[in-house]
């Protein structure tokens, strides 16, 4: 599935002979287009991810070169015919179909729309009655109606994935709204394509698959289906002696398309058009999209000359687009921005009596360090870190070139003595882990996977993996990655943004602020928690799996399993109390101590950056409050009188060592400056290390060359971050014998030892990370005797209840376990029922003893049950 | 009529507007036929839940029953099936249940005179009940209550309250009684602000009497009733407009409206113009605004701007607390500088509504009963909003009872300025411009107290008793109730100055308290600027009088307190400041806020 990029545009025009007019369901009816028409794509996903293959844009000039066709996609993930949610006031960026004079829309619905199956048919049929009548007495174009075209959605594919749906219920579902459009086209006299049948067949019938989740095509299945959706909407080519260049065609198509996403899908909308546009962005911005749209003009332009067979300047000529306004910056004071040097930072440190801190990485020695955000270290033990020197965001005609940097220390004299660039062209990484091979990289509004496939450890295979997370205000955006215990990614967002994902399992929406969790290896992606929080930043797993979350702008942080319950979009989490007080905000990250190399009396306690006002590392001491945690202040870790220093993430390193990476700005505020203020630094960016001098360095484990023993047994290990990297690295390596591995290796484990049961949930967590639903195994860990693996196997059992038979009869005896954690995860697990039955297992916790968390939650379950009854 | 305010934009993609509904679908929980609470009651009957823990499954009935739920609690309130702790805490949820839901239990509601008859804090329970189910049986002993001389003043607004809401000529007449001039100025206020929502007109000539009477006293409940009912500002500005008050009380009047974040143009004309202070502001030209940031820099003198700062009549201290100490509103501002030029600080107060801080964004609501409220959301769900208000309090407002929503910018009050002359405007910007920069106004480092409490009366028998005990001391002084003590903040580098607090000094005595939270116990010690006449407990161990004490303290709060004597000091005020000895093993935190 990684190659198919490489394959060659030239089996297009073939394809095109091959395919019959058999496969076309338009019968004789076909789009007719006048030239110079506006044609517009609207719609969900698939619409969407057009643009990034091109291949039917590029059909569509080739074949009417002379018309000089204007093609826009305002495609949008998850869309569906009534629900388009956007972030304020994106009505006013000019994007609606009047503005883009549409002639021709081509429509794309009906794929999110089908989750609501039989039941939800009768409403789909209305809503598309009343979309046409609307569209069809329009006039966009400020003259005629507009030419309508209604394509069905594609069939979902069955990749046959362990763990992925097969996708059989959703192509029922997809067969019967596939149908309910076309009979209502007929009525309506509406052109329409179906795109299931082909697509179907083309499934089926091929050798590679078609996409890389079932449910989205991959550029080769956009390759393969273009010459079908030619066909059925302009009839079967007739060959000519066309010497248009595809491949060239193509290129100024997807160079057009990239310009025009920065457009429509331009980050820090609240800033040009939204709620923050006034009193900055009202200056720049505007020149800035006037020279854009003229860029994507010039591109139109050339799209055409070479659809014509004309040759065009290697280099776009962009002098007439316009300028931009001259921002000077309101920092009044100039002699408070005062660069300092990585030797002048050093100096302004201050930690506690027997740590140290030093330079890992800087701009000096590596200039690419700039405005690094997040970092993740690999199995071989390298330091990978997303740069952002493109920050605020693009600007028109400045190529973005923010990078993943792969830092190295080979001498181990705890300096970063050698970088590889894994990745760059990239726009605005906001947050990055590593895993199944490669790395997964926030490029809002998506979220990419890349790889390097041939060894040389700069990425070669790339594929956006989700859509759909808004981009209204950059700084809120993704971020944060981290795995959870068993192996599902979490990210979060920040408030203003309105996200929707496509996933095999039907849309998932938010609306101002949450957590993101996705299991890639079954493509289940679902809010974890939605809450009312400013901007999340920082989210982390303690020893036993239980998580907490640090939102940033508030400088709030909370105890993850009391709100993290199911509910159903749009409501949102109730307010829940802190468990610690705030000294300072903002934050960016957080962190335990959980590393032989600090001192005896510091693991366990929770690390959180601060940025503004207190520069530094502040340190807080956990402890238990009943069902969940509380923690007081103790002296901060790293204190800094460098106001530049602005720590955004935090991570032990396997040398035992707590890295630090600096973003390294004097002006940090989004709304206090204006975007374009020349003193938003892009040329700095620091990563330090913090180590105590009475300890030695722990020895780092190279988990890339240790065997799946090797492996399962550096489980044992005491820090945190080694047994995380280790589960990582598990997931790689052949499923079938790390399981009999580690059904071995639980056989042989010493039960006398004190970490035996942490032991044996480390095994379990293994099962989860590979997705392997071991019913008898989980069992035995539901009632361990240890309370905090009870309590962790019940938030598996959570993931696993689709696959563990009477999961609510284990759950009810959860409910009433002596521990009250093990009764809040039950609490929490039942939340994800659609069964009255939870319900009433549920207010069983009321029996035992309660307190703040137990009550919060089973307020929020019951409200999301008792919702879900109402609604049945 | 609800009318919601989408705060998603919506998209006019090709014309066709396309509605969100966020949530509101239209609930019937309050009277539908089949409780969903239906496994929680079968629960609570099956008397499998232990007496003492029946405290949270009651709430949640209450906080989703029906009526007949409610009125299964309610039997068991009156017929004394539910005891002591047990039975308050029921009652708070019926009370909660009806401030959500506007929930009734069913059945009759007469039980509750015994329950008004009760101790506190039933009694206050049962009064505020009486009022919100409009209990017309309990109005008689309600007036009783608001009239009588023996009354406490919280019970007393509870039951002008509960009068208000049970309306009727009867307690029309006991509020005009109320505001007769025989009562003191404090009791006929709250009179006149009861009158405000059964009989404007009435409230208005009555408050006027009040205010323009010689001893005006504190207004206060006064103008709060006015403004947070919708069109009495209008109204009572035009009152003002035609008949004369005191430029003292006028300011007063304007200071309160201001430190709540309104700013309504008419009342604000009105009482700015009989405050003789300068009318409608107009905005300055980009000029003038420029010249304003020039002279901040170059003109503006940070202390003097500390100073103004802390002026209560500006009460930017009630919301915003600066190194820790101070209103827990607004930001604290201790790193402001740091982060905000000095345009965008101009700005901010200036014109509060064009940038404000998500975590800041206020609403308006405006409710079915014509009451204004306007706030921070601190919660809010299918059932209920609920606001934070400048003052920090939490109002909830039943979904069904609003009737018109809307983002109401910030609770930063506009036309603060007006209290300001340009140079002071000028000063204060300075100020906090440099608050949190390096130097005297960096973020502090050291432990230093900065919220301190001071008792507005110190008992006699601390003033004349050279060495109290031990038990004296905790009786008096660390036992004293809350409203004994009024919070002092210290100036950012942790001065707490003496100018302002030489009025509130008892005999030229001052106690003074701060509190510290030890959260790994050991030793820790104390330094003060001066010990000169000064005496200094930690909890009720008195130390030394010397200017650094060390002492073991356990896990837990604990408080220092401090006796100055002002009579022979001549210094500017006290600094002090915890700290951590060598080889001590404690962690600890000062408290702030407010």
């Amino acid at each position: 599935m990684k190659n198919f990029l490489k394959i060659g545009l030239c089996l297009i025009s073939a394809t095109i002979l091959i395919l019959s007019n058999r496969e076309v369901q338009a019968d004789q009816q076909y789009l007719k287009l006048n030239p110079q028409d506006h044609v517009v794509f609207i719609g969900n996903t698939f619409a969407e991810r057009m643009q990034n293959a091109g291949y039917f844009e590029t059909l569509l000039h080739s074949r009417f070169p002379d018309k000089q066709l204007v093609v826009r996609n305002l495609g949008w993930s998850a869309d569906e015919l009534t629900l388009r949610p956007r972030s304020k006031d994106f009505q006013d960026h000019g994007h609606n179909l009047e503005d883009h004079k549409a002639d021709v829309i081509i429509a794309c619905f009906g794929f999110n729309e089908s989750f609501a199956g039989k039941k939800g048919l009768a409403k789909f049929e209305a809503d598309l009655n009343k979309f046409i009548d609307t569209t069809l007495q329009a006039k966009y174009n400020g003259k005629t109606n507009p030419r309508l075209v209604l394509f069905s959605p594609i069939a979902n594919e069955n990749l046959n994935r362990h763990g992925l749906t097969d996708c059989k219920e959703n192509n029922k579902r997809i067969e019967l709204y596939t149908a309910a459009m076309q009979k209502i086209a007929n009525e309506k006299n509406v052109l329409f394509v179906d795109l299931f049948t082909p697509s179907n067949k083309l499934m089926n019938n091929g050798k590679h698959p078609l996409t890389f989740n079932g449910i989205h095509l991959t550029d080769y299945g956009y390759q393969q289906l273009a010459p079908a959706i030619d066909v059925a909407l302009f009839g079967p080519r007739i060959k000519s002696g066309s010497t248009v260049d595809i491949k060239k065609l193509r290129a100024e198509v997807l160079e057009k398309n990239l310009q025009f996403w920065y457009d429509y899908r331009a980050v820090n909308g609240y800033y040009i058009y939204g709620g923050r546009k006034a009193p900055f962005g009202v200056v720049n911005f505007p020149a800035e999209f006037a020279k854009l749209r003229k860029m994507i003009q010039n591109r139109d332009q050339r799209i055409w000359a070479v659809a014509q067979g004309k040759t065009v300047p290697t280099k776009i000529d962009d002098s007439q687009t316009g300028d931009f306004v001259d921002i000077k910056t309101n920092v009044k004071d100039l002699s408070s921005i005062k660069i300092t040097s990585p030797q002048e930072s050093q100096n302004k440190f201050e930690l506690p009596p027997g740590f140290e801190i030093n330079l890992f990485a800087s701009e000096v020695e590596f200039p690419e360090l700039q405005n690094p955000v997040q970092f993740a270290f690999d199995n071989k033990g390298r330091l990978w870190v997303c740069t952002m020197e493109s920050y605020p965001q693009y600007l028109p005609g400045k190529n973005v070139d923010d990078k993943v940097l792969i830092f190295e220390d080979t001498n181990g004299d705890g300096r970063a003595d050698k970088q590889t660039i894994f990745a760059n062209g990239l726009h605005l990484p906001t947050g990055i882990e590593l895993g199944d091979g490669g790395a997964y990289v926030a490029q809002q509004p998506n979220i990419v996977f890349l790889k390097d496939t041939d060894g040389d450890d700069h990425a070669d295979y790339k594929e956006i993996v989700l859509h759909g997370f808004d981009s209204a205000d950059s700084h809120h955006s993704i971020s944060a990655f981290t795995w959870g215990p068993g192996g599902d990614l979490y990210f979060q967002e920040g408030t203003f943004h309105h996200s929707q994902v496509e996933t095999p399992y039907g849309p998932r929406r938010l609306k101002n602020a949450g957590i993101f969790r996705y299991e890639p290896r079954t493509e289940k992606f679902d809010i974890f928690v939605s809450y009312s929080y400013a901007n999340p930043w920082g989210h982390v797993f303690d020893r036993w799996g239980q998580n907490f979350v640090a939102d940033a702008s508030g400088g709030a942080n909370y105890y993850g399993t009391a709100y993290s319950g199911d509910l159903d979009y749009p409501r949102k989490h109730a307010g829940m109390k802190q468990f610690l007080k705030k000294q300072w905000r903002p934050t960016a990250g957080c962190e335990f101590v959980s590393s032989r190399q600090f001192p005896d009396e510091m693991q366990g306690n929770y690390l959180l950056n601060n940025c503004i006002g207190f520069h530094g590392v502040l340190q807080y001491k956990m402890k238990e409050d009943g069902s969940g945690f509380a923690a007081d202040p103790v002296e901060p870790l790293v204190k800094s009188t460098d106001t530049n220093f602005r720590p955004v993430d935090l991570q032990f390193g396997p040398d035992g060592a707590l890295y630090l990476i600096d973003w390294f700005n004097p002006l940090v505020g989004h709304m206090q400056h204006s975007i374009r203020d020349p003193n938003r630094d892009a040329q700095h960016g620091r990563i330090w290390r913090v180590t105590y001098n009475k300890k030695p360095l722990l020895k780092s484990p190279d988990l890339a060359k240790a065997s799946i023993p090797e492996l399962l047994d550096l489980l044992k290990t005491y820090e945190d971050r080694v047994r995380y990297r280790v589960r990582r690295e598990l997931r790689i390596r052949n499923t079938e014998k790390v399981i009999s591995a580690v059904n071995k290796w639980v056989a042989a484990l010493d039960t006398k030892d004190q970490d035996y049961q942490h032991n044996l949930l480390e095994a379990l967590w293994v099962h989860q990370n590979l997705d392997v639903v071991d019913t008898v195994f989980l069992k035995k860990m539901l009632r361990s005797p240890e309370p905090k693996a009870r309590a962790a196997a019940t938030r598996v059992l959570c993931y696993w209840r689709d696959r563990v038979n009477n999961s609510l009869d284990l759950l009810q005896v959860q409910v009433n376990d002596d521990n009250p954690r093990v009764r809040l995860e039950a609490i929490r697990a039942l939340s994800f029922y659609h069964d009255p039955k939870a319900l009433e297992i549920a207010v069983e916790s009321l029996i035992h003893p309660q307190d703040y968390y137990l009550e919060y939650t089973l307020k929020e379950t019951m409200d999301t049950l008792e919702k879900r009854m109402e609604a049945e | 009529m609800r009318i919601p305010v989408s705060y998603i934009s919506t998209l006019l993609l090709s014309g066709i507007a396309l509605f969100f509904c966020h949530g509101s679908v239209e609930s019937t929980f309050a009277q539908s036929q089949s409780s969903s609470v239906a496994p929680l009651m079968k629960l609570l009957k099956s008397g499998r839940i232990p007496a003492q823990r029946q405290g949270t499954i009651i709430e949640l009935i209450c906080r989703k029953g029906n009526q007949d739920d409610l009125g299964y609690i309610w039997e068991q309130i009156i017929t004394d099936k539910l005891k002591g702790e047990m039975k308050e805490k029921s009652l708070l949820s019926l009370k909660e249940s009806f401030q959500n839901r506007k929930i009734v239990p069913a059945g009759s509601l007469n039980g509750i005179a015994a329950l008004i008859d009760q101790k506190p804090p039933l009694n206050q329970t049962a009064v505020e009940l009486a009022g919100l189910w409009k209990v017309p049986s309990a109005a008689e002993q309600l007036q009783e209550l608001a009239l009588s001389k023996t009354t406490n003043n919280k019970l007393r607004i509870a039951a002008i309250d509960a009068l208000v809401s049970i309306g009727g000529p009867e307690s029309i007449k006991a509020m005009q009684e109320l505001t007769r001039d025989h009562s003191p100025n404090e009791i006929r206020y709250l009179g006149a602000a009861a009158l405000v929502s059964l009989d404007l007109n009435q409230a208005i000539d009555a408050g006027l009497k009040i205010l323009t009477s010689n001893e005006s006293g504190d207004p206060t409940p006064l103008i709060a009733a006015i403004l947070d009912k919708q069109g009495a500002a209008d109204q009572f500005a035009s009152a003002i407009n035609s008949q004369k008050i005191s430029e003292d009380v006028a300011k007063k009047l304007l200071r309160y409206m201001y430190s709540v974040g309104r700013s309504d143009k008419s009342l604000s004309d009105a009482l700015s113009k009989a405050a003789g202070m300068a009318g409608a502001e107009k905005k300055l030209t980009e000029s003038e605004f420029k010249q304003l940031v020039v002279d901040v820099i170059s003109k503006g003198d940070p202390e003097r701007g500390e100073k103004i700062f802390r002026r209560s009549d500006l009460s930017c201290m009630k919301c915003h607390a600066v190194s820790k100490a101070g209103g827990e509103v607004g930001p604290d501002l201790s790193p402001i500088g740091a982060s905000s030029p000095v345009d965008y600080l101009l700005r901010s107060i200036l014109y509060p509504n064009q940038a404000v801080k998500e975590a800041y964004q206020t609403y308006m609501i405006i409710t079915s009963e014509g009451t204004i409220v306007r706030g921070i959301i601190v919660d809010r769900n299918e059932e209920r909003i609920i606001l934070k208000d400048a003052n920090g309090k939490q109002i909830v407002i039943p979904v069904d009872d609003i009737d018109d929503e809307a983002e109401g910018g910030s609770l930063m009050p506009q036309g603060l300025t007006k209290f300001l002359t340009r140079d002071e405007l000028v000063d204060i910007v300075k100020y906090l411009s440099v608050l949190g920069k390096p130097g005297s106004y960096a973020v502090r480092s050291k432990p230093t107290i900065q919220r301190w409490l001071l008792m507005k009366n110190i008992p006699e028998l601390i003033l004349s008793n050279e060495h109290p005990d031990e038990e004296l001391f905790e009786e008096h002084v660390l036992r004293a109730s809350g409203t004994e003590w009024t919070p002092q903040y210290a100036m950012a580098a942790g001065l707490l100055p003496f100018e302002e607090l030489n009025s509130l000094a008892t005999n030229s005595k001052l106690l003074l308290q701060a509190e510290i939270n030890v959260t790994e116990s050991g030793s820790v010690g104390f330094r003060i600027n001066s010990a000169a006449d000064t005496k200094i407990w930690i909890d009720a161990h008195a130390l030394e009088s010397k200017l650094e004490n060390q002492f073991p303290l356990e896990k837990g709060l604990h408080k220092l307190t401090l006796l100055v004597d002002l009579e022979n000091r001549n210094d500017r005020g006290i600094q002090a400041e915890f700290f951590k000895p060598a080889d001590s093993k404690a962690s600890f935190t000062v408290v702030g806020g407010k």
